[in-house]
């Protein structure tokens, strides 16, 4: 069994997968944005780091495991240092303690590796990564070749929908509320720009898109924001659709995998579904509950790690803000 | 002072100036005022090869060892400092906050950190109005 640690944000995860089956054995998350309702009014200075709380608070259910683990696998990359160190800090100690290796996890790669949680992994495959944080085109052939061949030049597809849900006061977070309000519009009501219609290269861009619906809320009534909502999601979903198409004339997909909590929306799934119909491709997703930050796809990519023995020693795990695939 | 996006590189050159070595600067405007496009021009002007892109949902986003961008508009001021955020105000280069408010202010005051707020409102649709001060 591997334990494996998931800290790179806001959420506090520790998993246990077995080597042979792949399968999850105990999972849990504590995410920090519930947990932050009782702080308040915090004092910096005596402000505490909600993962030191949370970790270990979830790793006492998992000491039953400890004599069956054969490693701790943990994100060490990328993500906030602060948090980061949290997760690294606790692996090192258990690995020390327990006398078993450590496994530095990429935690993008480990957003891939969510497609497999409890199932055999298969490459190659073109994966589209939508988040909050993320808007990236991957190519990953194997657990060693994963290149991003197009990202977001500076807002992401899910943030985009955050920011049009706040710009009409409709809550957070956007990505539900928009989608379930655009069922009730009309998506043709409105034109707005196609980001990058003309960019050279494949490209990802939110930003003007956020300027134009701030422009059309700021003239329009309440009772269009049905319509508001419906041709900001048409825009946005077009614009990936637009560069996918253009990517897919060079390199015809296989399979395709659409991962990270963007990919819950079923507007952008129909619409891929449909642009995968001539090229004969398969369509993986991953399970909704795994496609925000968790341990689980960290303890399914490490599996893979373990069974190359690729560990990392133990002085020379550190974490790093920013990282490569 | 009123500026268009190609003379932001010279504003943010001026920024640095004021703050010397390093510090924070916190930026305040509504969404789509030009915060993100300030960043980008500042990144130019430190030489940054990264895209600069939206740190809303990450928090942090870290160029090189000399700049740090962060964005408070997501989960706010409390959650920032309960994830230990603040002592990475501490470290050595500039650090560009989005949606900073009063009390971010005020702590920074308190811990004495060198720092700035610029406030950015649209004026035209091709000029922002950029306003500095201390505190």
């Amino acid at each position: 069994m591997i334990l494996s640690i998931e800290s790179s944000c806001d959420d506090s995860s520790i998993a246990i997968t077995e080597i042979a089956t792949k399968k999850l054995l105990f999972h849990q998350k504590i995410s920090q944005e519930q947990q932050h309702a009782h702080y308040g009014g915090v004092v910096p200075e005596l402000a505490s780091r909600l993962h030191a709380e949370a970790l270990p608070r979830i790793l006492e259910q998992c000491r039953p495991y400890f004599a069956q683990l054969k490693a701790v696998a943990v994100t060490s990359e990328p993500g906030l240092s602060v948090t980061l160190i949290e997760g690294v800090t606790m692996a090192k100690a258990l690995c020390m303690a327990l006398q078993i290796p450590l496994i530095g996890v990429n935690h993008l790669k480990g957003h891939i590796y969510s497609l497999f949680i409890e199932r055999e992994s298969c490459f190659p495959l073109t994966v589209l990564l939508v988040s909050g944080g993320h808007t990236q085109l991957i190519e990953a052939k194997s657990l060693d070749e994963m290149e991003v061949v197009a990202s977001t030049m500076d807002d992401s597809f899910g943030e985009s929908f955050d920011k049009a849900a706040k710009m009409m006061q409709l809550g957070y977070p956007g990505g539900p509320i928009i989608e379930s309000l655009a069922r009730s519009g009309d998506a043709k009501r409105y034109s707005l720009p196609l980001p990058l219609k003309q960019h050279s290269s494949i490209a990802f861009s939110y930003s003007g898109l956020k300027n134009a619906v701030r422009l059309l809320i700021d003239s329009a009534d309440q009772e269009e924001y049905p319509h508001i909502a419906a041709s900001f999601q048409s825009a946005a979903t077009e614009h990936l659709i637009h560069q996918l198409k253009r990517y897919f004339k060079k390199h015809p997909p296989k399979t395709f995998a659409i991962v990270g909590g963007a990919s819950a929306n079923l507007h952008l799934r129909n619409r891929v579904t449909e642009v995968l119909t001539p090229y004969k491709a398969e369509l993986l997703l991953t399970p909704l509950f795994y496609c925000s930050d968790n341990a689980a796809m960290i303890g399914r990519i490490a599996v893979e790690l373990y069974l190359c023995q690729r560990f990392t020693p133990i002085n020379s795990l550190h974490v790093s803000p920013r990282s490569k695939l | 002072m009123r500026l268009r996006e190609e003379e932001l590189e010279g504003f943010c050159a001026d920024l640095r100036a004021r703050l010397g070595k390093g510090g924070v600067i916190v930026l305040q405007g509504d969404l789509a005022s030009g915060k993100t496009t300030l960043v980008k021009a500042f990144a130019r002007g430190l030489h940054v090869k990264d895209t600069v892109t939206s740190p809303t949902f990450s928090l942090q986003q870290c160029y090189g060892e000399g700049l740090y961008h962060y964005d408070l508009y997501n989960h706010g001021l409390g959650h920032f400092l309960s994830l230990g955020m603040l002592e990475e105000l501490e470290k050595p280069g500039y650090h560009l906050v989005e949606w900073g408010d009063e009390a971010l202010l005020g702590i920074l005051d308190q811990a004495g950190l060198a720092h700035l707020r610029v406030r950015i409102e649209k004026c035209a649709s091709d000029a922002r109005c950029y306003e500095v001060s201390d505190a």
